[in-house]
């Protein structure tokens, strides 16, 4: 009985370290964003990324996993974050329309701020496996 | 085999084993520790599809259309009580 309980002790202690060290893969991430060759293609990733994480917690939340303070703070961020997201769009549109260096700047400014927000939201998400 | 396949098959054994073992709140969390590692591969996968779109063709008002709608769709089953 003890030797199953030291057994079980070291696998679930392997499977942990296992775990997190998978929580934190983003080898794809960051290969979508090597492929975008424009403003317009990083803007359209950053939004996809956005999307994909979004859709990731409402997983977890329907499973019940994202619950309590975590899922708060999720919906917290989603909240400042999804207006910020949805701007992206017309931005580009603009950019596209009227190729001026104003147009530029205020897409690439606002695709700095949606790369730290989506940064936020994906810490919020992994931090679900701490508290698991 | 991938990395992330053996750590969610070495987190469902270990929960399996705790469960068994009578630790079921230590197999609830690992339960959970492996959903986690799922979506986040599911994530990964999605932005893989994304890069091969990319490489492969321009973007259409119809690719930011359907961003737009998953991001709405996803956002409400978030935030819906």
């Amino acid at each position: 009985m003890k030797s199953m309980s030291r057994m079980t002790g070291a696998l679930v202690a392997a499977a942990l370290l296992s775990g997190l060290f998978a929580v934190s893969g983003c080898s794809s991430t960051k290969a979508a964003y090597a492929a975008a060759d424009t403003l317009e293609e990083r803007a359209y990733v950053a939004t996809e990324h956005y999307a994909s994480v979004v859709k990731q917690a409402a997983d977890l939340k329907q499973k019940g996993i994202l619950t309590g303070s975590a899922l708060a703070r999720v919906q917290e961020i989603e909240l400042t974050a999804r207006p910020l997201v949805l701007k992206l769009e017309p931005l580009v549109k603009s950019f596209k329309a009227a190729q001026t260096a104003e147009t530029e700047v205020a897409l690439q400014s606002a695709l700095d701020d949606v790369v730290l927000v989506i940064a936020d939201l994906v810490r919020a998400v992994k931090a679900i496996g701490g508290e698991t | 085999m991938n990395p992330v396949l053996i750590a969610l098959l070495a987190l469902r054994s270990a929960a399996l084993a705790a469960t068994l073992a009578g630790q079921a709140s230590t197999g609830n969390a690992l339960y959970a520790l492996a959903d986690l590692v799922e979506s986040g591969r599911a994530t990964d996968a999605h932005l893989a599809e994304v890069a091969e779109k990319l490489k492969s063709r321009e973007l259409t008002d119809a690719d930011w259309d359907d961003v737009r709608a998953r991001i709405e769709a996803d956002a409400a089953r978030l935030h819906d009580g």
